[in-house]
């Protein structure tokens, strides 16, 4: 299992349109991936755990992937909740 | 009779077809585990088969903004997290109907109870899925919009901005009585694009599934059950309006000549991008008004770049490429959007407003400056800046969006570097010194209505001072004409966009002052052009010469109003 922490960097946080998009890109990977915020951990592939978790701008999370193919789906995870997302 | 509010022009006569959006669930019969689960996979299949021929419907026919609604719903759909829990459910013996309740109106509550607007407006799309799936488990009959009979007037709690996809160009469906919503609710935006008859806010429980109803989409009036008398005065009403109608079809792909052969252009307002569908069929000949005040208060924070940049180019491509223009955020005054957190001032009209407030809240002004630059990649728009009363805030303007060019250059992002930007001319100090101002801006659009209250130094929403807030005050013809002349000299394009220009009194004089583009509402179009087509360039002068010789408005307005052409 690998997993990094990070500061959400999303102008308006983990919102529909983001979540949605990084919830479908989190499909694609084999691997199981979860979010912690706050001592909680959801799955990184439900728009309901995402939404639910109301991940705002400047929160820091712990994105987690164990799987075949959890590197890259750690790295793509990263990348999304880092860029400026609009 | 009922008094609802008005949503969308025009009159329907028809019957009731009322959709109910309750959902009977007594008549579900539970089965066994394996056959709930079945049950319940076949529903979202079907649900996720029904939203996407809507997704693709409504991206055709309104765009990406209103398609993504939709999307949010099939997200949810596809959650694995949702789709397990609910099984999970049903194999510990729950039914298919309660599972889907119950786990989804969890997420639904937690939504709502998250404490943050924009998260809590999503548990609306939660209820959405979850009805949608309900509906499909207990049978309920889906709206045929292909077997309807001839007039059918849409009776609903709620009208949702599918159903009118549904609708489309049906040509059964004539108007829509519908509990929710307001004026800018999706709904009316909708019904007004569609040339959909619609009052809101009606108490639609009072009204039983085929009875016969006149909707009065002028006054905000529904009919049950109307007398024979009322049928007869409404059904002649209707007659006259389709029979003006046809009689001004013939101007839509007119130009807009006089009888002398002078050209003129008639452009639309619009509040919106579906509206410039509306303007597109009305044969408007380009948008002279982009109110962007609507793009802002629609949401619950400022709009983000990429979706403004998705309304003007939407809107651009709805008018087929031809002018748009847009006005840059229009604010304070009597327009107030909560989340901005304006401070209540002791004169707004007169305070931190429009183009004085974009100019100290750069955060604001350069998104819109940009989403318009990109956005003019796509076809002809053009920037226009509200309530300019001093040279310095052009100048401020026009450094922002070189900046903002700039920007996009070292982006490598298209836009057009040759951009218009022209004025709003509304304020007394930029009509004294129009001429000044005409050296450095590409138009002048005349807003009459701020116009003639700040000349006049009476407030139009106050009823004690109307008398004063005229247009055919001698003062505001006056700086009207100023204002044109002084674009004239500059050869610079001068257009109107305040209700002035629909004023078909006023005509003479704006054909003989030489304004070159009426901007009116898309409904006015073709009696606009209609109008122009009755007057001589010489006949125009005759009355603007009459006209310059009286000293009241009183006079003005009544000799005006006679030489009115019918």
């Amino acid at each position: 299992m690998v997993s990094k922490k990070v500061t959400v960097n999303l102008k308006q946080g983990l919102h529909m349109r983001p979540a949605s998009v990084f919830v479908n890109q989190m499909a694609t990977f084999a691997s199981e991936i979860t979010i912690t915020v706050s001592d909680k951990t959801l799955n990184a592939k439900s728009i309901m755990n995402v939404l639910g978790a109301g991940i705002k701008f400047g929160t820091e999370i712990v994105i987690s992937a164990n799987g075949s193919d959890e590197q890259t789906a750690l790295d793509t995870a990263v990348d999304f909740v880092m860029t400026e997302f609009e | 009779m009922l008094i609802g509010k008005l949503a969308a022009q025009g009159i329907a006569i028809g019957s009731a077809l009322v959709v109910k959006n309750q959902i009977d669930l007594s008549n579900y019969k539970v089965g066994n585990i394996e056959k709930e689960i079945s049950s319940f996979e076949k529903a979202v299949q079907k649900y996720t088969k029904l939203m996407n021929q809507k997704f693709e419907r409504v991206k055709k026919l309104y765009g990406d903004s209103q398609a993504e609604i939709l999307q949010a719903r099939l997200v949810i759909l596809s959650d694995p997290f949702v789709k397990d829990e609910i099984v999970m459910q049903i194999k510990q013996g729950v039914s298919c109907t309660v599972a889907v309740q119950s786990v989804l109106g969890g997420f639904e509550q937690m939504l709502s109870n998250s404490g943050d607007e924009l998260t809590a407006q999503r548990a609306a799309d939660v209820r959405e899925v979850i009805d949608g799936l309900l509906y499909i488990l207990v049978d309920g009959p889906q709206l045929d919009f292909d077997n309807l009979s001839q007039n059918t007037i849409l009776v609903s709690h709620e009208v949702s901005a599918s159903t009118l996809a549904d609708i489309g160009d049906n040509k059964f469906v004539v108007g829509i009585v519908s509990k929710m919503g307001g004026y800018t609710s999706h709904c009316a935006i909708m019904a007004r694009a569609m040339g959909l008859p619609a009052v809101l806010n009606i108490d639609t429980d009072v009204i039983l599934n085929g009875s016969s109803l006149i909707v009065d989409g002028d006054k905000g009036l529904v009919i049950i059950d109307p007398t024979k008398n009322q049928i007869k005065q409404y059904q002649a009403d209707l007659d006259k309006q389709n029979d003006q109608k046809k009689k001004l079809e013939k101007f839509v792909d007119k130009q807009t000549v006089l009888k002398s052969g002078e050209k003129r252009h008639i452009f639309c307002n619009i509040g919106d991008s579906q509206d410039a569908l509306k303007a597109q069929s009305q044969g408007g000949e380009g948008i002279g008004l982009f109110r962007t005040e609507f793009l802002y208060m629609q949401h619950n924070s400022l709009p983000s770049e990429d979706s403004q940049f998705e309304a003007y180019k939407r809107a651009s491509a709805n008018i087929k490429g031809k002018p748009l223009v847009v006005r840059t955020l229009d604010i304070g005054g009597d327009k107030d959007i909560p989340y901005l957190k304006l401070p209540k001032e002791e004169n707004p009209f007169l305070g931190h407003r429009a183009i004085r407030y974009c100019l100290a809240r750069e955060d604001v002004f350069e998104p819109q400056i940009l989403a318009i630059l990109r956005a003019s990649a796509f076809g002809d728009i053009r920037i226009m800046l509200p309530m300019i009363s001093d040279l310095m805030e052009i100048r401020q303007a026009k450094q922002i969006i070189e900046r903002c060019k700039s920007k996009l250059e070292k982006q490598k992002i298209a836009f057009d570097a040759d951009i218009k930007v022209g004025i709003m001319t509304e304020t007394a100090s930029s009509c004294l010194i129009a001429d000044i101002l005409a050296t450095e801006v590409d138009f002048f659009s005349i807003g009459t209505n701020d116009l003639t209250q700040y000349i006049m130094s009476a407030d139009r929403g106050n009823t004690l001072v109307s008398s004063l807030c005229s247009v055919f005050q001698p003062a505001v013809l006056r700086a009207i004409k100023q204002i044109i002349f002084s674009a004239k000299q500059a050869k610079i394009e001068v257009a109107m966009c305040g209700e002035a220009a629909s004023n078909i009194a006023l005509l003479p004089l704006l054909l003989s002052w030489g304004l070159d583009e009426f901007s009116v509402s898309s409904n006015m179009v073709l009696s606009m052009r209609e109008a122009i087509s009755k007057w001589t360039k010489k006949e125009a002068d005759g009355v603007d010469a009459k006209c310059s010789t009286m000293s009241t408005h009183i006079e003005v307005e009544n000799y005006l109003k006679s030489q009115v052409k019918n």
